[in-house]
């Protein structure tokens, strides 16, 4: 396997994690989705400066983060969410929590099939279709406050099952 | 006090006020909230991938179940054409089988007149009516007139 194929391996085992990290700082899921096609081609062009010892998801976060900044010295209007102080916090927290245990996304999918059929249809009304929560709200007649309650504790529940299958506790 | 969670949501559906925004901002500055925040970003991402991913999987798997069902309903009209043409060449040997080797039809009038101003096929079908006594008659005058 040459540089490039490992690269390539490297950066699709950690896109989902840029893309978690851009979509922190930029709540507009368009202009996140620029942005990261953006800095996947940063990457690919910066690619003889990776130094292999170093992890890629803090490399390639850095840059994104790098990117972001740019992006708003560019433009005063560029809708970032934060301060450069609070986007270096984050992106530290980021680096610090990284998470190297595998098989999390699989978990994922176990813990999603378990979930009642109720929950599995506001998830997918808001990840799949991405509808905001005031029109998930309308299309299943609760109010904004439930959906947001709704969701949350969809939420909580999945990070519940995701900790307990990996760490072996009550899988079944 | 808002939920991270419910503070993120608000952001992303871009109905956050700037006093929501701010919050956010100011919770972040607290540790454990950037551990809470971080997490939900996370989550947030792998459902977004994993979700839409189950849906481009089951999208792919109807759309390869709709071609095979066509290659299926394709083959079976190919099929059922075949045994219909194959029916038809069928019946068209057997009658002609039955026209050439069945019953003969009876000889066609011609326009040819011979030198005795008859025509031979008049004869044809006169010999084709008549009866078997005419028949064995004519055999024994034609005998009788060879011993002659």
């Amino acid at each position: 396997m040459d540089r490039q194929d490992e690269f390539l391996k490297l950066f699709l085992k950690h896109q989902t994690d840029i893309k978690a990290f851009i979509g922190s700082l930029i709540f507009d899921s368009h202009l996140r989705d620029d942005v990261f096609q953006e800095v996947a081609v940063t990457l690919w062009r910066q690619m003889e400066s990776y130094d292999w010892q170093r992890p890629f998801g803090a490399w390639a976060r850095g840059i994104a983060a790098h990117k972001v900044l740019q992006l708003r010295e560019q433009n005063a209007r560029f809708p970032v969410a934060f301060s450069p102080e609070t986007i270096q916090a984050v992106l530290e927290e980021f680096d610090r929590s990284e998470e190297t245990t595998p098989g999390k996304v699989e978990a994922l999918r176990e813990c999603l099939r378990q979930l009642p059929a109720k929950s599995r249809q506001l998830l997918g009304l808001r990840y799949e279709k991405n509808l905001a929560c005031e029109q998930i709200a309308r299309q299943t007649q609760r109010t904004l406050d439930a959906v947001y309650q709704a969701l949350s504790r969809i939420r909580a529940l999945l990070e519940e099952c995701i900790r307990k299958r990996l760490s072996g506790e009550g899988v079944g | 006090m808002q939920s991270i969670d419910a503070l993120i949501d608000k952001c992303l559906d871009q109905t956050a006020s700037e006093a929501d925004r701010g919050e956010l901002e100011l919770r972040l500055s607290d540790p454990e909230a950037r551990v809470a925040f971080v997490a939900a970003q996370r989550l947030n991402a792998c459902l977004e991938a994993v979700l839409k991913e189950e849906t481009q999987v089951a999208q792919g798997r109807a759309l390869v179940q709709s071609t095979t069902s066509g290659q299926i309903a394709a083959r079976r009209s190919w099929r059922e054409f075949a045994g219909v043409a194959a029916a038809i060449l069928l019946l068209l040997g057997i009658g002609s089988w039955w026209r050439w080797h069945g019953d003969l039809p009876a000889p066609t009038p011609t326009n040819r007149i011979a030198s005795n101003g008859t025509r031979p096929s008049d004869n044809a079908a006169v010999v084709a009516e008549i009866s078997p006594a005419e028949a064995i008659a004519m055999f024994g005058l034609a005998s009788a007139k060879a011993a002659k």
